[in-house]
């Protein structure tokens, strides 16, 4: 819905002229002593309509019928006058009495027939005049070169909705209301990221078998991103959720150094007893060829043998901010639970997986998602690894502007229309905040605590304690819904199937829909480890209360989702919208040039090339015309408004 | 299914995210329509069993969009234009002199369908607009009220009477405002209700038509 200061509004005066006079209304004779309000009302109307009537119909109300310059083959007689500048009237909505108004205010009636025929000669020809507007349309003698009626542009972002703190689930909802409250942002940037946060600290250690009794497993593994304007601080809001998981990251971090140490002693120690063990053997094996016993030489080579080097400990890492693929492939070999990949602007990322070349890197991600599958990685120079389990988790923040442009893109069958953008389930893109207000008070830190505390124990989560079995063939414990949830999941199911198939849906949209089937057990698993970690809740299967939790966000994110590929206009479109608001305020004069309007700097139209492109959308719906001069082989676009646009400026 | 009594909180939340939606969209309707600080009070009214009206200051949009959307999950509920001075009590919706304060002029067409069979109202929403153009001077909103249109043109600011003879040229300006349109209908061989009097009641976005199936009544332009 547009803006209250966007909406036409008008005062008592503006309309009256236009309306019916009750005393007047079915006697069409206009009495003398009234004409004054009538030439008056007249006026005003006409000024109205000077944009939108043809010169020649102009000229003839005002000038009276013999100045009247008929199209060709037309009549040019008195009557043919009133013809042409009735049906021109009728064509602008006028009602009778609005066009008796202007024959008895203007030469057209006052110098015309009119005058001397009386109101019959008048009420036939409006009589004919409408028929005719009935049966052809509106006359085109009503535009000065034949402009069409505008048509407006396609609507902008459709509304999102709102998250409900009792969307959050409750073992994190004080603390992240409490976040959003201090920090003025939308609660839906924190809970977006922290469910995300929450499917990486679970990856692979326990998934969810969706159906009751069927092997498809789902890893609640979980793309996300928040979408909003650099002031709606994106950064600091995903900064914040992410503080548990660096908690995390440092005793894990300290916890390798406390193995490392240890571990370095021993390897010096199995070195120099292989080496000192090695000289032994050198020295034995000489005096056995002598003495022709080989019995002690193979005692030491037994023992050099056993000397192994110790278990190298492992860094867990939960985390990665801007590590290459290969890198990546390192750390998933050595954290098969899978890893989160953390970025600012997921913008960059984006545009780097778009290049040339990067095509093995996108299959890498996209194979990611799943959680569930292997992927090998060939090295140049370096041999193939193959990492047996790929499960990556992605969260970050990104613009309105590249998102917009990266949905064009990926929703016209260009590179990136892989099924990578869909992939992002838990994007959420609110509304800012219609208002900011100072909030400065102490965190609540009992919130934060079990909050910082669920994540903690979704870390170090026993499956089997969970009652989770490792019925899938890559050994990944699973749990399934409760009767009761799955009775609900099931009917979910069928309704989003059912509307799959009713091919509604743009593509992509629809593609980004069937990525729900997965979506909602994946949160429901989540919110059900929450509550279980928290202790609230106690069963060995993902219960009701967490499956209509999960459905209730489906819900939610569809609405952001459909705000994502409704923002994939051509990025001309958005500069057409900018350019015809700067119209409509006026900044832009009729036959302003490309330059003048470019040199202004407004957003989105900063270059020449976007407001050319902005104004041929423009001319393509009817609200311009570019026109381009040359002199001296130098050419110069202008635009030309609509008569309508001119009269609102 | 059957529920536990404690999952049905769980339900309503999947509906609370669309509520929230058509709750929004009423409360900036109320807030667009009366913008900041009107007087006195608006009247929700619904007429189920018996005709109720519920008075709210006219500044409380979020109460009113509220309520509005609660009213109208399971009947019709009705915005009266006009402001009054003080809050009637819900049996009484008060005459158009007790009007004190008007956010505009508005049409309510009622178009050919299952709701409406009148051969003599326009077949389509699109013959409905024409009746519109009589007034050149383009809408504020268009409203798709589930089975006709019901179209606002709005002042540029609460038109609060002053006196006794403000109200009577405001009754005087709809009563010319209707006829207009009625006479523009006339001329396609339509007829339009005549709802000039300022104590008028129209739908409220957000809200349902619950004639024959469940309609929302949504602002189709501008959208």
């Amino acid at each position: 819905m547009p803006g209250p200061d966007d909406l036409k509004r008008y005062n008592p005066d503006d309309l009256e002229p236009y309306l019916l006079d009750i005393a007047g209304r079915e006697e069409h004779e206009v009495s003398s002593e009234r004409n004054g309000h009538v030439a008056e009302d007249a006026a005003v109307l006409l000024k109205l309509l000077k944009g939108r009537l043809s010169s020649r119909i102009l000229s003839a109300i005002e000038r009276g019928p013999e100045v009247f310059e008929p199209a060709e083959g037309k009549d040019g007689s008195s009557s043919g006058a009133d013809a042409a500048v009735c049906t021109a009237l009728i064509g602008e909505g006028l009602t009778d009495k609005q066009i008796r108004d202007f024959y008895n205010a203007y030469p057209i009636g006052t110098r015309g027939k009119y005058a001397r025929r009386g109101d019959d000669y008048l009420t036939g020809t409006l009589k004919n005049a409408r028929e005719w507007v009935n049966k052809n349309g509106k006359s085109k003698t009503t535009n000065d070169d034949a402009w069409e009626e505008p048509v407006s542009l396609p609507e902008g972002l459709p509304p999102v909705a709102r998250l409900v703190p009792s969307m959050v689930p409750k073992p994190l909802r004080g603390w992240l209301v409490d976040v959003s409250e201090r920090m003025q942002i939308p609660l839906d940037f924190v809970a977006a990221a922290a469910i995300v946060v929450a499917g990486a600290l679970v990856g692979r250690r326990v998934g969810i078998y969706p159906k009751r009794y069927d092997d498809w497993l789902v890893i609640p593994n979980l793309w996300g991103a928040v979408v909003g304007r650099p002031s709606l601080m994106k950064s600091p809001a995903l900064a914040e959720v992410m503080k548990p998981l660096s908690r995390l990251v440092a005793e894990a971090y300290e916890e390798y150094q406390e193995k490392k140490q240890p571990y370095e002693t021993e390897v010096m120690v199995a070195d120099a007893t292989k080496a000192a063990l090695r000289d032994e053997l050198k020295t034995t094996a000489k005096k056995a060829i002598k003495s022709g016993d080989r019995s002690e030489l193979n005692k030491i080579a037994r023992r050099s043998q056993d000397a192994e080097l110790p278990e190298e400990p492992v860094l867990r890492r939960y985390k990665s901010e801007d590590s290459t693929v290969e890198k990546l492939t390192e750390i998933l070999l050595e954290n098969s639970r899978g890893i989160l990949i953390h970025r600012d602007e997921l913008s960059g990322w984006l545009r780097n997986l778009d290049k040339q070349g990067r095509e093995g890197d996108r299959s890498f991600y996209l194979e990611g998602w799943n959680g569930s599958g292997s992927f090998d990685v060939d090295r140049i120079g370096r041999g193939s690894l193959h990492i047996p389990a790929l499960c990556l988790s992605i969260l970050g923040g990104i613009q309105p502007g590249p998102i917009g442009a990266y949905v064009y893109q990926a929703t016209q069958g260009e590179q990136g229309d892989d099924g990578l953008l869909q992939r992002f389930q838990v994007l959420v893109w609110p509304d800012p905040p219609a208002s900011w207000r100072n909030v400065d008070r102490w965190p609540e830190n009992d919130a934060k605590n079990r909050a910082y505390k669920v994540f903690r124990q979704l870390d170090a989560l026993d499956p089997q304690k969970l009652g989770a079995s490792g019925e899938d063939e890559e050994g990944v414990p699973a749990i399934r819904f409760t009767d009761e949830a799955q009775g609900a999941f099931d009917q979910w199911r069928g309704e989003l199937e059912n509307r799959l198939r009713t091919a509604k849906f743009p593509s992509a949209f629809e593609s980004h829909l069937a990525k729900y089937r997965s979506l909602m057990p994946s949160l429901a698993l989540l919110f059900h480890l929450m509550d279980f970690v928290d202790g609230t809740q106690e069963s060995d299967a993902v219960g009701l209360k967490a499956a209509l939790r999960a459905a209730a966000w489906c819900k939610y994110l569809e609405t952001h989702a459909a705000r994502l590929y409704s923002s994939a206009q051509n990025p001309a479109m958005e500069a057409a919208r900018a350019l015809l608001e700067r119209i409509r305020k006026g900044d832009v004069k009729d036959g302003s040039s490309i330059r003048e309007i470019y040199r202004k700097q407004w957003a989105k139209l900063s270059s020449p090339e976007t407001v050319y492109k902005a104004a041929e959308v423009l001319e393509g719906f009817g609200w311009l015309r570019v026109e381009e001069n040359k002199t001296g082989g130098r050419s110069t676009k202008k635009v030309h408004l609509h008569p309508t646009l001119r009269a609102e400026g | 299914m059957v529920l536990p009594a404690r999952h049905k909180e769980m339900y309503s939340m999947l509906a609370e995210t669309e509520a929230h939606r058509r709750v929004t969209t009423a409360r900036r309707f109320l807030r667009t329509l009366y913008m900041e600080n009107p007087p006195g009070y608006m009247g929700l009214s619904t007429f189920e069993a018996s005709s109720v009206t519920r008075w709210l200051p006219a500044h409380s949009f979020s109460e009113a969009a509220d309520l509005a959307v609660e009213l109208g999950e399971k009947q019709d509920v009705y915005l009266n234009i006009g402001l009054r001075a003080e809050d009637l009590g819900d049996k009484r919706r008060g005459t158009a002199e007790e009007v004190i304060a008007l956010p505009g002029l508005w049409a309510d067409i009622d178009v050919q369908g299952p709701a409406h069979k009148a051969q003599s109202l326009p077949p389509t929403r699109r013959d409905a607009l024409k009746i519109i153009k009589g007034i050149p001077l383009s809408p504020t909103w268009i409203i798709d009220s589930g089975h006709g249109l019901q179209v606002w043109w709005l002042f540029k600011e609460l038109w609060t009477f002053e006196s006794e003879k403000e109200r009577q040229r405001a009754q005087e300006l709809s009563t010319r405002f209707q006829a207009t349109l009625q006479a523009r209908a006339k001329e396609y061989g339509w007829r339009v209700d005549g709802t000039h009097d300022l104590a008028r009641v129209l739908r409220i976005p957000g809200t349902y038509n619950h004639k024959l199936e469940l309609k929302e009544v949504e602002i189709a332009w501008p959208r």
